[in-house]
């Protein structure tokens, strides 16, 4: 039986058991995990953070769908993550992961490690089997791919904290009228929603979804949201004023590594070809383009309010899954909160005007470097947020020294 | 010299340094023929990813790439007059991806067999391009 996934365009996003879902790559999932990891150390212990967070909103789904093993098996494959197969009793049991995405990511980004990197994977096991047998559970992940296991296996046995409260469907924003910027191109943004619906944007056979030349799961956004935001909590919490910063910095250059990595892989992949860069007729229905597809994604509304070629870019985002996440979850904010948004957005900019995307260029870490060094960067900031009280939040990219 | 087989890209221990020949691979370019340019890219995952440009991959290429797998098609056209179909070829250790009327086919070989999947597809391109 096919997975109740729903489309609610009036959201610009997907749901799945009460939980929304984006669509993410592998760039983005694991650069965020290495950063938390890297940046908490000392401070406090993020394995624990990643863990339960894919737990609370797991645990959340599965309930609500009231999900057997063998659909919780079929959800994570469906989404992305690889191949999972758990043997539960009531009192033990083991799980199995065959082509873990965040194993193959790590290898493929990183390198062998020494200790396993499925920390994801190992929280939805947890949540798997509170589902099947009730009761909490914490799975450890004691072999890994990415340090040089045949695949990647868990012990699975009763204890751990329960499931904590995720926020669900979040603080579902009402949508104004677009900018009239948005439709200023010749790009029909309506067409690319419907030809990416018809992509095959669920897992293969070995649980895995290749579009947009990249390597994509349909990811929780209240495991983005929980990580994020309870990283930056506990780094102020823990770490000072100053440690909070440098979280956010780093959420802002996930963003970065997101655009470049998944925009840019979108610009050189077969769809962009087919589907958006016919319609194209200037560098800037590019940009167009790009929102078109980010649209597609669950990320929420993205318009183009206005447009300066090579100088700046006004994004007004409508229900971002950031700022719906962190409402239901945290309240009010004093400071932006859409940080994913924010880097997303100059590094669109940075992908059209320093990188010149439209050659092909390799997307290497080199490159990477180079364009996110340049003279002429775009850097982003989020001017108003719904966070803070705003009806939609709104992002302005503008290149340094214009 | 070459190493047997890998004609178009040169050969070399599997790994160097922690650095896979897919990686060093990656920028490499050959001729196929006269018509078909192709480049080595960085992949996402465990494969070789490899770009082939020619002016013009009509229909009638595209059905002798039928032959090398399951063919999916996304009828994009049909959206919008603008948009090109999508075509995508799933074949025994090859993916292939690519628009009717593009200029670019993207391969992805993978698993056991793909030397011979990547030999195959650059046999057919020579002769449909």
């Amino acid at each position: 039986m096919p997975l109740p996934i729903e489309v609610d365009m009036s959201h610009y996003l997907a749901r799945l058991g009460g939980e929304p879902h984006v669509f993410h790559c592998h760039h983005y999932n694991c650069f965020l995990q290495q950063s938390i990891i890297n940046t908490s150390a000392g401070v406090f212990d993020a394995r624990t953070l990643l863990i339960q967070a894919a737990t609370d909103v797991v645990a959340a789904q599965l309930k609500t769908l009231k999900a057997d093993a063998a659909m919780a098996q079929e959800i994570f494959s469906v989404l992305g993550f690889g191949k999972l197969e758990l043997a539960l009793t009531k009192t033990s049991g083991t799980a199995t992961v065959k082509a873990s995405h965040y194993a193959l990511a790590w290898l493929s980004k990183f390198g062998k490690v020494k200790a396993p990197v499925c920390f994801f994977p190992a929280g939805f096991v947890a949540a798997a089997a509170g589902a099947v047998h009730g009761g909490n559970w914490q799975a450890v992940e004691t072999e890994c791919l990415a340090s040089g296991g045949s695949a990647c296996r868990f012990e699975v046995k009763p204890g751990g904290k329960a499931p904590g409260t995720s926020p669900g469907m979040g603080a579902l924003a009402d949508f104004g009228p677009r900018p009239p910027a948005a439709t200023k191109t010749s790009v029909d943004d309506m067409a690319i929603i419907q030809a990416c619906a018809g992509l095959p944007l669920a897992g293969d056979k070995e649980g895995n979804v290749h579009a947009f030349g990249v390597s994509l799961t349909r990811h929780y956004s209240n495991y983005y949201n929980l990580i994020s935001y309870k990283f930056d909590h506990l780094m102020a919490s823990m770490g000072g004023e100053a440690a909070a910063i440098a979280a956010r910095i780093l959420l802002v250059e996930a963003g970065h590594v997101c655009a470049f990595h998944t925009f840019g892989g979108i610009m050189e992949s077969a769809e962009w070809e087919a589907l958006i860069k016919p319609q194209c007729n200037t560098l800037e229905d590019w940009a167009y383009g790009m929102v078109a597809v980010v649209n597609a994604l669950g990320w929420g509304r993205w318009s183009i309010a206005a447009l300066e070629p090579a100088s700046r870019i006004e994004m007004v985002i409508d229900g971002s899954y950031e700022s719906n996440g962190y409402i239901a979850a945290f309240g009010k904010s004093e400071i932006p909160r859409c940080h994913l948004a924010t880097g997303a957005t100059a590094g669109l900019m940075n992908l059209l005007y320093n990188a010149d995307i439209t050659k092909r260029p390799q997307l290497t870490p080199e490159f990477y470097d180079q364009t996110f060094r340049s003279p002429g960067l775009f850097v982003a900031r989020e001017v108003e947020c719904r966070t803070m009280g705003a009806k939609a939040c709104r992002v302005v990219a503008e290149k340094l020294g214009a | 010299m070459p190493h047997h087989g890998r004609e178009g890209l040169p050969g070399g221990r599997r790994e160097v340094g922690g650095v896979t020949r897919r990686d060093r691979l990656a920028g490499h370019r050959y001729s196929v023929n006269a018509s078909v340019q192709a480049e080595v890219r960085r992949s996402c995952r465990d494969e070789l990813k490899i770009i082939y440009e020619a002016p013009c991959f009509d229909q009638a290429a595209w059905d002798k790439l039928f032959v090398l797998g399951e063919v999916k098609v996304l009828r994009a056209s049909q959206l919008n007059p603008k948009m090109k179909d999508l075509y995508r070829v799933y074949g025994d250790s090859l993916r292939l991806e690519g628009a009717l009327g593009g200029q670019l086919l993207l391969a992805f070989f993978a698993r056991k067999g793909k030397l011979a999947a990547r030999h195959l597809l650059e046999a057919v391109l020579r002769t449909s391009l």
